[in-house]
């Protein structure tokens, strides 16, 4: 399995196998783009490809080294994220793979720690590490990966080489799912708009049940009424049961208001990502006017937010859906 | 020996090597050479300027056996030691990852003890902003008068955060973000060293990119040479970069995307805002930065309309203009772009859009979806009403007040119309209904008047779009509402006036407004506008239906509706 099995971000891979045969790799890498384009894996190939004893700047993905790396159990290539229940990365993990990047590689090549996500280190993590990102021990390679900047000090981004991984085209993604994952075309196709460019959100579990429940949630948001307060009051209750099915039914209106948006605007159902509720969406963006829909979004994020900050799950959904069906 | 990159490589050796910090490293020369070297310094600013170099020259100035020297001969042992960090007696310490007070009392107690071999014992505590309170305040009596061959270099980016007790025992030194020019000529010397080849262009767009540090403009040019791919050391790279592959390298979108999008969002053209997020989306380009452009882009815009504004001032011109230089860093030929776009924004309209857009960049570098919130931000923008400028306001004011002074019960004049269309422009004109009072046009003049009212009084219009008109000018402007929150809002002394005074602007002609309560029944036509349209609308069924709610909840019946009114 080399480097050419990796699907899309030809540039940054060209790019980094170059750095690889002039041995000219950055001591520490910022991988940058949006959630599950394959930069975990861009990132587990380098490791393999450093590591692997078949071949020179390039992986096998067979011999023992790879298999290790592959499974996480490798010596000299570490995985740092957040602790199991924690949120963060915390400074004692830090300080732990600075110790450790001091020690001699047991290969005798590169240890390599990477930290995913890297936007999760808190405050005084990222400040312990930006020494050891500045001027690491001899023969080491950080990669830090993220989804964006804005949780990153920005001592911490001058320090690193930034490789910016852009979404895959819907086009790639679905035929990936039609060829290596059996499914059928137009279930791909709807998937792969769901998924935004996003392979690893495209082939997950999840991502089917999602499609499943928003259909289920868009029926049901299309039939409150204002009159109706029993039905939006009820539909609060159901969805304040788990914080992250709130969050979750949350994030998905956002992309639905922004769908509706995007139609009021353009008029054609062009780059939606809720590709079969096109019917939906557009009963929606005849019925509210752009300005509307404008503020119903603002409202999705502000709940959003609030129910983050812990507020009443319960109160913020029927407040939202209040605003929704019009009686404020 | 294992590949150094750029920042590391170059990194200066030399006082004068030091780019941009003229005015710190004269003044540690002369302390120097003089003899005047403080026990305790701070060097704050923020990246990749130079804090850590300038600490590093400085430790090798004081141990070089050749002094204390300006001028440290990097042949002494001393200085090798230093360069190679493995100097006994200077002590390199990351204060983010040894911040507690332990590690702290580690320092208290070797400080006592005479160097090995060196001069002096120099501690360089870098990232010191992360110590804590507790180690802080132990290290203040050693700070303060620590043995004589004991020198602090204390480095960090943020000094707020440092207790005012550490930062009064320090010489402080602040290092300011270098000048492009200066970034330019120190990558393009670095660039010619490593054999590649970069036009002016290009070299001018990195250093805007690094804004003000240099590492961060190293970082970069290693990345675009790991991108050329020179075949071999010390030849030369085989393609030439240019700005345009420059972008496409860096995934920065062009120029000329932003004078697109900011066109578009002037025009009020949201869809363009929409497909040429989706176009930049599709070839790639990095969308955060991209937002981040704009909020600059319409920084800029401000900027040159607001030294326009400047240079119409008699006498202003000269101070204006220079001032104008710092503050855009940019070719004259941009300067002239920038002007072309703002001929005709106010100041009021550039500073909404770049407050809307500075808001949305936020939620830009923080969504999970950079696309959908840059989206967002861009259609709220493109949809924001273009602001009215108080002065014109203001000159309206004074014109009533003369008029009024003139006296009132003079008719008014027809050349009021005349100024009111001059302000306005074609807008107003187009909003002046052709034949008032024909009975058909009833619905659509109505409309147009509280389409005029909304621009004028945002909060009197959306009450307007609530209520309907009973009778129309010609005649008496007769308003019917049914919910006592609008009548209340209505029937304000100050309210009607606003309203009287609107509607006499509108039919150009003195409108007697009365507000009358109807019966909260509310028309047909209405209940029909209101399922197809604005959703807002309290309906009153809605009411009806919580009543009887609470009733079945509560068990009650319903003696008696009592009608509060003012």
């Amino acid at each position: 399995m080399p480097f050419s099995d990796i699907v899309g971000h030809a540039k940054q891979l060209e790019s980094l196998r170059w750095a690889l045969e002039k041995e000219r790799l950055h001591h520490a890498y910022l991988f940058l783009g949006p959630e599950g384009v394959g930069k975990k894996a861009v990132a587990r190939s380098l490791a393999m490809a450093i590591q692997c004893r078949e071949q020179d700047y390039d992986f096998c993905g067979g011999c023992a080294d790879c298999v290790r790396i592959q499974s996480g159990n490798h010596p000299d290539v570490r995985f740092v994220g957040p602790l199991v229940g924690k949120k963060e990365i915390t400074i004692q993990q830090v300080r732990e793979l600075e110790r450790e990047l001091n020690y001699r590689a047991f290969t005798g090549r590169k240890k390599i720690v990477v930290v995913d996500p890297a936007s999760l280190m808190n405050y005084p993590a990222q400040n312990a590490i930006l020494k050891t990102l500045e001027e690491p021990p001899k023969n080491s390679l950080l990669i830090l990966i993220s989804t964006n900047t804005g949780g990153l000090l920005p001592t911490l981004a001058s320090r690193c080489l930034r490789l910016s991984f852009a979404p895959l085209p819907p086009e790639i993604v679905a035929n990936f799912l039609v060829t290596q994952k059996k499914a059928a075309p137009e279930e791909a196709e709807i998937l792969a708009a769901v998924s935004m460019g996003s392979l690893g959100k495209a082939i997950s579990q999840e991502m089917g049940e999602l499609v499943q429940k928003r259909k289920v949630w868009a029926e049901r948001i299309h039939s409150l009424t204002p009159q109706d307060c029993r039905g939006w009051m009820k539909l609060a209750e159901d969805l304040a049961g788990e914080r992250e099915e709130s969050l979750k039914f949350l994030e998905w209106v956002e992309t639905w208001y922004r769908d509706i948006l995007i139609y009021c605007v353009t008029g054609n159902s062009r780059g939606l990502s809720n590709l079969e509720l096109e019917e939906n969406i557009k009963q929606q963006a005849d019925k509210n006017g752009r300005e509307r829909v404008l503020f119903l979004l603002s409202q999705a994020v502000l709940t959003a937010a609030t129910i983050r900050r812990n507020v009443n799950r319960r109160m913020a959904l029927e407040n939202f859906f209040a605003h929704m069906v019009g009686v404020h | 020996m294992s590949y150094l990159v750029l920042a590391r490589k170059w990194r200066p050796q030399r006082f004068e090597d030091i780019v941009g910090q003229s005015h710190i490293t004269r003044v540690l020369r002369n302390a120097i050479s003089a003899g005047r070297i403080a026990h305790a310094y701070l060097f704050t600013g923020v990246r990749g300027v130079g804090k850590t170099t300038a600490a590093r020259i400085l430790a090798k100035a004081l141990n070089c056996e050749t002094g204390p020297t300006a001028d440290p001969c990097d042949q002494c042992g001393q200085c090798v030691e230093i360069m190679g960090g493995s100097s006994i007696d200077v002590y390199e310490i990351d204060g983010a990852s040894n911040r507690g007070i332990d590690e702290v009392r580690q320092i208290i107690e070797n400080v006592r003890y005479q160097p090995a071999k060196s001069r002096f014992k120099i501690y360089i505590i870098d990232e010191v902003h992360q110590v804590t309170k507790d180690a802080f305040n132990a290290l203040l009596k050693t700070l303060e008068e620590p043995p004589p061959f004991v020198k602090f270099i204390l480095a960090t980016t943020e000094p707020h955060r440092l207790p005012e007790t550490i930062l009064s025992r320090c010489q402080r030194f602040d290092f300011r973000r270098i000048p492009a020019r200066e970034i330019i000529q120190r990558l393009s010397e670095i660039a010619e060293k490593e054999g590649l080849r970069i036009t002016e262009g290009a070299l001018l767009l990195l250093a805007r990119e690094a804004e003000g540090s240099m590492r961060d403009g190293q970082s970069l040019l290693e990345q675009i040479l790991s991108y050329a791919a020179p075949s071999a050391e010390g030849e030369k790279t085989k393609v030439l970069i240019d700005e345009i592959l420059l972008q496409d390298i860096l995934g920065i979108a062009e120029r000329k995307t932003l004078y697109d999008l900011s066109a578009a969002v002037i025009r009020g053209d949201a869809r363009r805002c929409v497909e040429i997020v989706g176009d930049v989306m599709t070839q790639g380009r990095d969308l955060p930065r991209l937002s981040r452009d704009l909020v600059e882009h319409f920084r800029n815009l401000l900027v040159v309309r607001l030294a326009q504004d400047g240079k119409r001032e008699p006498g202003g011109s000269k101070p204006q203009s220079s001032l104008f230089g710092l503050l855009l860093d940019l070719p004259d030929q941009e300067i002239e772009d920038l002007r072309r776009q703002v001929a005709e924004l106010s100041v009021d309209t550039l500073m909404d859009f770049f407050c809307f857009m500075a808001e949305g960049d936020e939620g830009v570098s923080h969504s999970p979806y950079p696309r959908f919130a840059l989206e967002t931000a861009l259609v709220r923008l493109a949809t924001v009403p273009k602001a009215v400028p108080i002065s014109h306001i203001l000159d309206r004011l004074e014109k009533m007040e003369r008029k009024l002074s003139r006296g009132a019960s003079s008719t008014p004049p027809p050349q009021r119309r005349e100024d009111d269309v001059a302000i306005e422009g074609p807008e107003r004109e187009a909003s002046l209904p052709d034949s008032i009072g024909e009975e058909n046009d009833r619905e659509e003049v109505w409309k147009k008047f509280v389409a005029f009212v909304m621009r004028e009084k945002k909060v009197l219009g959306s009450h307007l779009a609530q209520v309907r008109p009973l009778e129309m000018p010609p005649g008496p402007l007769k308003i019917g509402v049914g919910e006592r929150y609008h009548l209340s809002y209505l029937q304000d002394a100050e309210n009607l006036s606003s309203l009287r005074e609107f509607a006499r602007r509108f039919f150009s002609r003195e409108v007697v407004v009365g507000v009358t309560p109807v019966g909260s029944r509310k028309p047909e036509v209405q209940e029909e506008a209101n399922e197809i349209g604005n959703a807002s609308r309290p309906i009153n069924d809605a009411g009806k239906d919580i009543v009887k709610e609470t009733l079945r909840i509560f068990g009650g019946s319903v003696k008696g509706i009592k009608n509060e009114s003012r």
